[in-house]
């Protein structure tokens, strides 16, 4: 266990404290002496009771490097994710809606190399907003997605979302995708526990 | 009845209508993935259309900021509730159902 452990940084601590003091800010509106002493106090317990969270390493095998994200291309891959999420949200209630439901569900796994565990959370919540994609697994590089139709397998294919989240890190966009596959039969026992 | 009122009721129809889409399809979705989809995506845009056409009815800048802010996480927690939930049942060796056209008209033409 103690090799999971890694040191925690106070600089880290002090951004996490002032953000949950600011998010308590703006939530509770009321600037007197007595809610901002509250604020301190829910603010400090709550870095207690995330303390042990924050010193595990969910990832050690993975030295975290975490390469800085660039800021300013955050904004044009939310509102293309925004427009996705429109429009294939269209398509899940249309295929709902309709009467003999035309979904043709399947299991896909390809390979994406992310710089960090950040970018892969980013890829893994966006195939997971944009409908008719599911991740169900990340095992360190190699996505797990289910599918309700092939077309929304294909555009994962394609990688057009992948490239847009390594864009958010970087210009050198060697390969996006590798290794698309897709599963026929699923192994339930194979997974690691 | 401004235009920013008018506005804000036909986003929050809109989010209550993909809520209710999202209802159905857990209802008629065959297994447990594709009713995941269901209940995670449409829920999730309904939910949060739904918040921002409130934030457009309060009064303050302030109370608009709050229910954006609570829509902002809900599209960050909802998907990642969603993937822990069919990790889960993914690990526990639930298996999805797969291709249920192809299969029926093999039964049909093995039959």
């Amino acid at each position: 266990m103690s090799d999971r452990k890694q040191n925690i940084h106070l600089p880290g601590l002090i951004i996490l404290a002032v953000i949950l003091f600011g998010l308590w800010l703006v939530f509770s509106a009321h600037f007197d002496v007595f809610h901002i002493s509250a604020g301190v106090v829910a603010v400090i317990i709550v870095i207690l009771l995330n303390y042990r969270l924050l010193r595990l390493n969910l990832y050690p095998e993975i030295d975290e490097l975490n390469p800085p994200i660039r800021i300013l291309r955050i904004l044009p891959y939310t509102f293309w994710l925004i427009k996705e999420i429109f429009i294939a949200n269209l398509q899940v209630a249309y295929l709902i809606i309709h009467p003999k439901m035309p979904i043709k569900p399947s299991m896909v796994q390809f390979t994406t190399k992310l710089p960090s565990t950040v970018a892969k959370v980013i890829l893994g919540n966006s195939i997971t907003l944009t409908p008719g994609t599911l991740t169900i697994d990340i095992d360190s590089d190699v996505f797990l997605v289910h599918s309700l139709t092939p077309s929304s397998a294909g555009s994962l294919e394609s990688g057009e979302m992948q490239k847009r989240v390594l864009k958010l890190y970087g210009d050198n966009i060697s390969q996006s995708v590798s290794d698309f596959q897709h599963l026929d039969n699923i192994d339930s026992e194979k997974p690691h526990g | 009845m401004n235009i920013l009122d008018i506005l804000g009721s036909v986003i929050l129809v809109a989010g209550l209508i993909f809520v209710l889409i999202g209802s159905i399809g857990i209802i008629r979705f065959p297994d447990f993935y594709t009713r995941t989809h269901a209940a995670g995506k449409c829920d999730t845009l309904g939910l949060v259309l739904v918040l921002i056409g409130l934030g457009f009815h309060v009064e303050g800048m302030l109370n608009t900021i709050k229910l954006l802010l609570i829509a902002v996480f809900i599209a960050i927690a909802n998907p990642t509730a969603t993937h822990a939930i069919a990790r889960a049942a993914y690990r526990l060796g639930l298996k999805p159902l797969l291709d249920l056209k192809s299969k029926d008209s093999q039964n049909d033409t093995l039959s």
